[in-house]
């Protein structure tokens, strides 16, 4: 998404990139990427886009969770590794995907 | 179960790599395929639920499962419903019957790489599955066979239908179907784990290093103590005889990692209607295996048009094993006997002489398949007696009960449907491994004691022998008339079943593994467990017993008990030394002086006393044994540990201590180095209940708690080995029934059932046997007419 989008327009896709992204995460890991990537287009600079990235990596990791809660399936306190690797993952593949916005836009510091 | 245990440590290897992330050597990749948020594999297999409607070539059954996972499976036809005990056992256990399989049949190494080689190598060598498969062919056409296809049917269903268990995403691979024969080889598993033991090429390892006086002393051929299961025979001291010396050490310490564990045991008892509150009789049990996670039992509830059995199985077994039914209730114990022979030839270029001819061996090739290695030859051979093993030229043939077709699935099948002590007995005809002690009582008054299982009689010359020594198999001695190894057996030349020891309506019997009887009409073993549990059990029921009746809380409390008979028997000894221990271990003597024996979790004194017999046992055999090139599996046990005098021929063995005062005087000294009394934890630290997955890995292990007991208390708890008491039940035939698992039934281990019942379990607390079940099923089994 070029760094002339209107804000208005980037702050309604934001939604769907990241319930796209969810929805390709729940497929593959790659969705993960790809949803970083997308939240990433969303935002007005780089730095802004690597940090959706990052959100959402982490948002991913918490509806895992939820997800995990809720069909009473833990994974519980000995599982504490295996989950902070998760979160990890989560959120080094979707900033990595994020780090897309990079060829497409300038930098935070360029706009202010 | 003990090879489970071995396995655990090889299998921890190849699951350490295939944790992904948690080790290296796995790429990226492959541990975000399984591992990923949302995505991965293994989150998949954790959220897995049947579906609600299953279609059943069987017909018409429904499972349910209560709040602790346990399933109640109900059906009017028998094959329908063990078509849905197999989708169950499918549902949440595959990993574990599929580990148990690859272990018997030898294909764990396909799997999990050469650390599991040695024990594909007996275990093909044995050909377990050569049994398993002549057993199925004698039973496919019965009645429990029809119900044994049915219940691998709902195995494989649940297989297909369901995402695989975690344990496969993380080694990677998928398995194979179930079949009948896999059934069989779980019959076959837990026999062998409770009586596949080269005890006579261990003792005579013993005779050889040290003498057959000294064998005789550390291995008699009866504990001398008065406290049998069935009391009141002959004390009179029997001969003691040992196997011909020779050394077999180097083939004992290899079989020696897939014998049954020196802590497999088990606690059982009935108490009569005459001697309870109720009037009615009590059954109580708490067999001693290996404890993992999960469990090694499962429970289940299962309701038939005519009748109703709820208990504990195997994974694997469709047929509770341990439990009751709407007439009785059953427990078992090993007994200990000795139903493996092995036998000697002699031998020229790939033949042995058997009678006057010479015959080649019996030979087959068999492929080991290695992950990530070289597939490994083995050649099997096996003699007219069985199949042969070999190690660094030590050779022997071994016939074992259950080489050949048994009928035990039948009789564990017909024991749940059995409608009285008349029936249970009937059934308990054809129970022909392992050797087990059963007890029994039914809802009309009946209490049973009885030793199942085949016992051979051997014979040389004529004369009937025990079968503590190696055989000339060349001469034919010690021949097993009737049995056919990978055959089906006739049993002619086994103890009949009215000739094994048994008594029918006692007033209360205990069995803890100890010695049966004084006065067997037939020889049944000398493999049997020291006294001590049975001792404290029988001393705690004539006390209740003298004293009025007995409930249901009683037999709990006895089933709690932690009163350690060792220390019974040694501590006095060692105060009596006392002056001889420097300044340093006074305190800790102190401690002994002050101390009820009970190995509790806040004791310090418990401690004390655990660390010190560790030294004291070490201080009696190490050097010997070291200095004669003999491995500690050689060691005797407790009782002979407690008991051994200045006088013992053993004292004069070289590298021995003077006595045993000055060993024991070492040991407590030894203690005191390592622990100033301040510092000695409770034995609840000390004594931390440690029960862990084959994959050892900390999000599949069961939390690590304080516990009490001791490898010779009624609560019983091995630290070293984790044995101990896999399932308890107390179950009167008037009244409320309770059980606990230790840990849980659910194999997910992302499932809170997964270790519900752990707690109440370390804490010697039970789950009601009655429980409260949904309206509505889990899954619904439609008939393929419906």
């Amino acid at each position: 998404m070029s760094a002339d989008v209107p804000e208005s327009m980037r702050a309604a896709f934001l939604p769907v990139a990241v319930l796209v992204g969810l929805l390709l995460a729940a497929v593959h890991w790659v969705g993960l990427a790809v949803g970083g990537a997308l939240v990433g287009l969303a935002a007005s600079s780089t730095r802004r886009g690597l940090a959706a990235g990052a959100g959402f990596g982490a948002l991913a990791w918490a509806v895992f969770l939820g997800r995990q809660f809720v069909a009473g399936v833990g994974p519980g306190p000995d599982a504490t590794q295996l989950v902070a690797v998760a979160l990890v993952g989560a959120v080094v593949l979707a900033t990595v995907g994020a780090s897309v916005r990079v060829l497409t836009g300038s930098t935070g510091r360029a706009r202010r | 179960m003990p090879p489970i245990d071995r396995v655990r440590r090889a299998v921890v290897a190849a699951a350490l790599v295939g944790t992904g992330g948690l080790a290296v050597g796995t790429d990226a990749s492959s541990y975000l395929e399984r591992f990923a948020p949302l995505s991965g594999s293994v989150w998949n297999a954790a959220r897995a639920e049947p579906p609600a409607s299953v279609t059943s070539p069987h017909g018409d059954a429904t499972l349910t499962y209560d709040d602790h996972a346990v399933p109640r499976v109900e059906a009017d036809d028998e094959t329908a419903l063990y078509y849905a005990v197999g989708y169950a056992h499918g549902a949440d256990r595959l990993f574990q019957l599929d580990l148990q399989r690859r272990q018997m049949r030898g294909k764990l190494s396909a799997v999990v790489g050469d650390a599991t080689l040695d024990s594909d190598t007996f275990h093909v060598e044995m050909d377990f599955v050569g049994a398993a498969e002549a057993t199925w062919e004698h039973l496919r056409d019965g009645e429990t066979g029809t119900v044994v296809e049915a219940y691998a049917e709902g195995v494989n269903a649940a297989r297909e239908d369901l995402p695989l268990p975690v344990e496969f995403e993380l080694l990677d691979y998928e398995p194979g179907e179930w079949t009948p024969v896999d059934t069989m080889l779980m019959a076959k598993q837990i026999s062998w784990g409770l009586t596949g033991s080269f005890r006579t090429l261990r003792v005579a390892t013993v005779a050889d290093a040290f003498g057959p006086t000294v064998a005789r002393t550390l291995f008699p051929t009866r504990l001398d103590h008065d406290t049998p299961i069935l009391r009141g025979g002959s004390t009179a001291p029997s001969q003691s005889s040992v196997p011909a010396a020779a050394d077999y050490g180097a083939l004992t310490d290899w079989v020696g990692d897939f014998e049954p564990d020196p802590g497999v045991g088990s606690n059982s008892w009935v108490v009569s209607g005459e001697y309870t509150d109720s009037g009615a009789p009590i059954v109580c049990n708490d067999p001693h295996l290996t404890l993992m996670a999960p469990p090694v039992w499962y429970q289940q509830d299962l309701v038939a048009a005519d009748y109703r059995v709820r208990g504990v199985t195997f994974p694997g077994v469709p047929f509770v094993i341990i439990g009751e039914n709407h007439a009785g209730a059953w427990g078992f114990t090993n007994v200990g006997a000795d139903v493996l022979d092995v036998y000697e030839y002699e031998t020229r270029d790939g033949e042995y002489r058997y009678g006057d001819e010479w015959r080649a061996y019996d030979e087959t090739e068999h492929t080991i398949a290695v992950a990530d290695g070289d597939d490994v030859d083995v050649t099997v051979r096996k003699t007219v007696h069985g199949p042969v093993l070999d190690r660094e030229g030590q050779q022997v043939a071994v016939a074992w009960t259950g080489l050949t077709a048994t009928e035990t699935t039948t009789a564990v099948h017909e024991m749940a449907k059995s409608d009285g002590v008349e029936e249970f007995v009937a059934a308990l005809r054809s129970f022909d491994e392992p050797t087990q002690n059963v007890v029994y009582a039914d809802r009309d008054g009946n209490t049973l004691y009885h030793v199942t299982g085949r016992i051979p009689i051997r014979t040389v010359d004529g004369e009937e022998v025990r079968g503590d020594r190696v055989f000339d198999g060349s001469a034919g001695e010690g021949e097993w008339r009737g049995f056919t190894p990978y055959g089906t057996s006739s049993w002619e030349g086994f103890v009949p079943f009215e000739e094994k020891p048994g008594v029918r309506n006692p007033g209360y019997v205990a069995t803890a593994n100890q010695r049966v009887t004084d006065d067997p009409e037939h020889y049944v073993g000398q493999g049997y467990s020291p006294p001590f549990r049975g001792m404290r059990i029988y001393e705690r029921l004539d006390t209740a017993t003298g004293a009025g009746t007995v409930g249901p809380a009683d037999m709990r409390d006895v089933q709690s008990d932690r009163l350690d008979e060792r220390a019974k028997l040694l501590v006095p000894r060692l105060l009596s030394v006392r002056e001889e221990v420097g300044e340093a271990a006074q305190p800790h003597l102190d401690a002994l002086a002050d101390w009820d024996y009970w190995m509790n979790r806040g004791s310090h004194a418990a401690t004390v006393f655990a660390e010190w017999f560790a030294a004291y046992r070490e201080a009696l055999y190490g050097d010997a044994y070291e200095a004669a090139g003999v491995s500690a599996g050689h060691y005797p046990n407790d009782w002979i540990t407690a008991t051994i005098e200045a006088d013992s021929p053993w004292f004069a063995v070289a590298e021995t201590p003077d006595s045993p005062a000055a060993a024991m005087v070492s040991a407590i000294e030894s203690v005191a180095d390592e622990y100033a009394l301040p510092d000695v934890p409770a034995y609840g630290s000390y004594n931390e209940l440690t029960i862990d997955h084959p994959f050892d890995q900390s999000f599949l292990n069961y939390p690590r708690m304080p516990i009490g007991g001791s490898s010779a208390t009624v609560k019983n708890y091995r630290k070293d080995d984790a044995v101990g008491s896999s399932w308890r039940m107390v179950v009167p035939m008037d009244g409320d029934a309770s059980v606990v698992l230790p840990g849980g039934n659910d194999g997910n281990p992302f499932a809170t059932e997964y270790d519900d019942q752990l707690r109440e379990w370390a804490l010697g607390e039970y789950l009601p046997f009655d429980r409260s079940w949904p309206d509505d099923p889990a899954v619904t089994f439609r008939g393929d007419g419906a």
